[in-house]
């Protein structure tokens, strides 16, 4: 069987499959932005300004947008957040975990030493990392171990 | 004895174990504690909230207006016996939704959940959860009873957090 050992505060953030990030202009209008991340399927953009990460739009974002049945020609910079919690190259797995875990956030922009935005690091990406280091029969259970896990829907 | 790969209990003397297959017999000891818990914790060891559930036939407009004033992430839609026949989160209301939104405010959200959203129960192991999550690139599962009634719903966050909280644990144990 697979060893099973984590390694969170010796690997490298870099190996939580960070993703790369999709940017748009702080100019660029709300339906602009939410027409690229439908089609490009990304939950989060990072906004910038001349080159410059200025903030960060993520999904819930457009769900509050939604909810308040807002004007969608505003601009992006009306409705991003300004204040962006990073992770930063020369971080370990475990800051990434406790920094996404201690503001509820699902995506970090991963910066390098220079502050340039060079991925986003993703919740899903943390799960995919402890799945290839789980052993295979830790979650590939028989059925009748299972239970009702394996039931879907209704 | 204890298969320390799935957790089942065999017979003194067997050799693999009934429920996984895995032998019994390799040494298979976790290096850290957050490698032991993930062995040993189950759905049970997360925060049991209560759902927020909504009709099939709820409209959109109102789903989107409950997400945003919870301040969550997700909501089941459930039948009549409460069990989860769907799933509307705000990813759904990324990518389903178009510029011209307001003008299905008023349409059932049935028409824009994603159906039969694959489930969980409260001894599922943790790492079944998580594998489940990866692969069919969910954010919440719903938690059923054993009649398949939606009893809570866990998120990635949840996750998260529950990982922070053994990384935490581990650092002080040193």
């Amino acid at each position: 069987m697979t060893g099973f050992q984590l390694h969170l505060t010796t690997e490298s953030v870099t190996q939580l499959h960070p993703v790369a990030p999709l940017k748009v202009d702080e100019s660029e209008s709300l339906a602009a932005v939410l027409q690229k991340m439908r089609e490009q399927k990304v939950g989060a953009v990072l906004v910038t300004k001349a080159s410059h990460m200025t903030g960060i739009f993520t999904e819930r974002d457009v769900l509050q947008l939604m909810a308040q049945q807002a004007d969608l020609t505003e601009p992006i910079s009306q409705r991003m957040k300004r204040s962006v919690v990073l992770a930063r190259r020369c971080e370990n797995v475990a800051t990434a975990i406790k920094k996404m875990a201690a503001g509820g956030h699902r995506r970090l922009p991963l910066v390098d030493a220079n502050g340039q935005p060079v991925g986003m690091i993703t919740a899903a990406g943390v799960l995919h990392y402890l799945v290839e280091h789980f052993p295979e029969a830790v979650y590939n259970l028989p059925p009748t171990e299972r239970s009702s896990a394996e039931r879907e829907g209704a | 004895m204890i298969c320390q790969a799935c957790g089942a209990t065999n017979f003194e003397g067997v050799d693999q174990c009934e429920a996984c297959g895995q032998s019994l017999s390799q040494e298979m000891v976790p290096k850290s504690s957050v490698e032991a818990a993930l062995r040993r914790d189950v759905i049970a060891q997360l925060p049991m909230r209560t759902p927020l559930t909504s009709s099939p036939d709820a409209p959109l407009g109102d789903v989107l207006t409950v997400l945003s004033t919870n301040a969550i992430g997700a909501v089941v839609i459930t039948d009549d016996h409460h069990r989860p026949i769907g799933i509307f989160s705000e990813r759904d209301a990324l990518l389903r939704l178009g510029p011209d939104y307001r003008d299905h405010l008023s349409t059932p959200i049935s028409h824009f959940m994603t159906p039969d959203p694959q489930s969980v129960d409260k001894n599922t192991p943790i790492t079944f959860a998580v594998h489940q999550m990866d692969v069919g690139h969910y954010r919440h599962l719903p938690v059923v009873d054993d009649e398949g009634r939606v009893k809570a719903v866990i998120s990635i966050r949840d996750l998260l957090r529950y990982l922070t909280d053994r990384i935490a644990e581990a650092e002080l144990s040193g």
